[in-house]
């Protein structure tokens, strides 16, 4: 089946996340520090493919849009919450997360990021960077350079390919020009610091804040995509011994089947639970919960 | 060269030439003031200007070095070779005024002080039309020998920059390095101020010369003839010091004019 989402003013349809696609995506968070281009190469891939378009299509997208039609998949594979919990007053505690409510957030941040700087005859059109630009930057997190989209003049307009020529070309600006670039950067930073998503639950506490570089984009994946790699192919394992499903059936189904499939396979071992068969036992202990 | 490169540089270069501005440079006489035509200041080039902030306050070599290469590559013709440094000093101010700002606001004993560029440069060049006669280089002649003197060119100061300034660590805790600097400095000024010298029919063109060579000839100098250079050198410095002052703030001309917006 295929569900509709908007992707920087354009319908896409998309088809649902299947289990294949779902492992690739947990593979490639998996880890402390997952490699940020392998990430991005099987994320947009995964993408290409569910939408029947490149993969450079979605190398280019600004990481705002990309992180959203991550979050859009999410809900129409896993549903439309997840769990998250945080330290509040020295106490844990346990909150469920709206995506749908997420998704606006981060939509909010995108209109304080995108814009136009117009100064005399010179136009620069600013934006949040792709993950491919964002895969060049030598340091952790995006500098001013990386928002610079294109440039419009009496002369021409030039799209900037890579941050190499976003220097060059800002280097070459009139400074009236490149000191607005800066200020808008300014602006930039200081709506992200302020942007904590928790302060609408009265949390200053804790930070939920993303940040346009492929660090947050990762460590936000793996939060709409919490379940552990090692549950997943246990899970799998028992669907395939005891369910008699093929691996291969399983990883085409969609995720919300395997679920559909994994919850099945509890209730019918569970009565199974109290039997002296040890080997039944050991299989319901290791289906995950999801 | 990349097709994606070479459609930046092409585009650069259409850039530039866009907001040209003219500058007036210093009236040769009251019926010749020359005009050559720029391009505006580039964020490179302002970033090179900031970096001089912190130049020697003794030689300021830095920055002038700085200002002069800015100077030819934003001409979009060549310079004159008579281009010297009030032809500089209005090319900086009306560069100032066409890339950043016309006006700026800087501190000077916790007051804050608005400046107006345009005011500063109408005044300027009111400054040298009223005192021509004064700027316009000159000799002094007794004798034995003939010195012809005028307003330094850039091109003796870009020799003195790279030949004598370029070489200096400047200690300044040093007081005997310190108090040699300062000396040199002195000796240096009426250096690029002198041409040529004449003596027994013979001239020597400081042209010709290495700096260094220019201030052993300047050594050599008779201080009785040596005293009107500085006298003339006194003059300018001064007619220049009054056009740059406003309500009796008188404006630096170093790096700090581009760290100001």
């Amino acid at each position: 089946m295929v569900f509709v989402t908007q992707i920087a003013e354009n319908n896409i349809f998309c088809e649902e996340l299947t289990v294949k696609h779902y492992k690739n995506i947990l593979k490639c968070c998996y880890g402390e520090q997952p490699n940020k281009q392998i990430f991005v190469e099987t994320i947009t891939n995964i993408l290409a493919e569910l939408t029947k378009t490149s993969a450079l299509f979605y190398k280019n997208l600004s990481v705002i849009d990309l992180f959203c039609f991550l979050i859009d998949i999410r809900i129409n594979s896993l549903g439309n919450s997840t769990d998250i919990s945080f330290t509040k007053d020295n106490k844990k505690l346990n909150l469920e997360l709206n995506l749908n409510d997420f998704k606006d957030y981060i939509l909010s941040l995108k209109t304080n990021l995108d814009t136009t700087i117009t100064t005399s005859n010179i136009t620069i059109f600013v934006e949040c960077p792709s993950s491919s630009r964002l895969l060049q930057l030598q340091t952790q997190n995006p500098n001013y350079i990386s928002f610079i989209k294109r440039v419009e003049t009496s002369a021409g307009i030039l799209n900037v390919i890579d941050d190499s020529q976003a220097e060059t070309l800002f280097d070459n600006l009139p400074p009236s020009v490149s000191i607005e670039i800066l200020k808008y950067f300014k602006n930039v930073i200081d709506h992200i610091s302020n942007a904590n998503y928790l302060s609408k639950y009265g949390i200053n506490e804790e930070q939920l804040t993303f940040v346009p570089s492929l660090d947050s984009l990762i460590w936000f994946t793996k939060l709409l995509f919490s379940e552990s790699l090692s549950m997943l192919y246990e899970n799998i394992y028992c669907l395939a011994h005891v369910a008699h499903l093929s691996a291969e059936y399983i990883e085409n189904c969609v995720v919300g089947e395997y679920i559909y499939f994994v919850n099945c396979l509890k209730k019918t071992t569970k009565p199974q639970e109290n039997s002296s068969d040890s080997n039944t036992e050991n299989i319901d202990n290791q289906i995950g919960e999801l | 060269m990349s097709l994606e490169n070479k459609e930046l540089l092409n585009f650069l270069k259409d850039l530039s030439t866009q907001n040209t501005f003219s500058v007036n440079l210093y009236p040769r006489s009251v019926d010749n003031i020359p005009s050559i035509e720029c391009v505006p200041l580039t964020t490179s080039q302002l970033k090179k200007l900031i970096e001089t902030v912190v130049d020697s306050p003794i030689t300021q070599s830095v920055f002038n070095s700085t200002v002069t290469d800015i100077f030819k590559s934003c001409t979009k013709s060549s310079l004159p070779n008579d281009v010297n440094i009030i032809d500089r000093l209005l090319f900086l101010i009306e560069t100032r005024i066409n890339s950043l700002s016309p006006t700026a606001n800087f501190k000077e004993e916790e007051k804050e002080i608005a400046v107006d560029f345009n005011e500063i440069k109408a005044n300027l060049q009111k400054k040298l039309l009223e005192n021509l006669s004064d700027l316009t280089s000159t000799s002094f002649s007794d004798n034995q020998i003939i010195i012809n003197y005028g307003l330094p060119l850039l091109e003796a100061e870009t020799r003195l920059n790279e030949e004598v300034y370029k070489k200096i660590k400047l200690k300044v805790d040093d007081m005997e390095e310190f108090r040699k600097t300062l000396g040199e400095a002195f000796i240096h000024e009426i250096a690029k101020t002198i041409t040529s010298v004449e003596v027994n029919n013979q001239t020597l063109h400081f042209n010709t010369l290495t700096f260094s060579d220019r201030v052993k000839v300047v050594e050599s100098l008779p201080s009785s003839a040596v005293q009107h250079v500085i006298g003339f050198i006194e003059t300018y410095k001064k007619i220049i010091e009054e056009a740059l002052t406003i309500n009796g703030y008188t404006l630096s001309i170093d790096g700090s004019l581009f760290s100001i917006r």
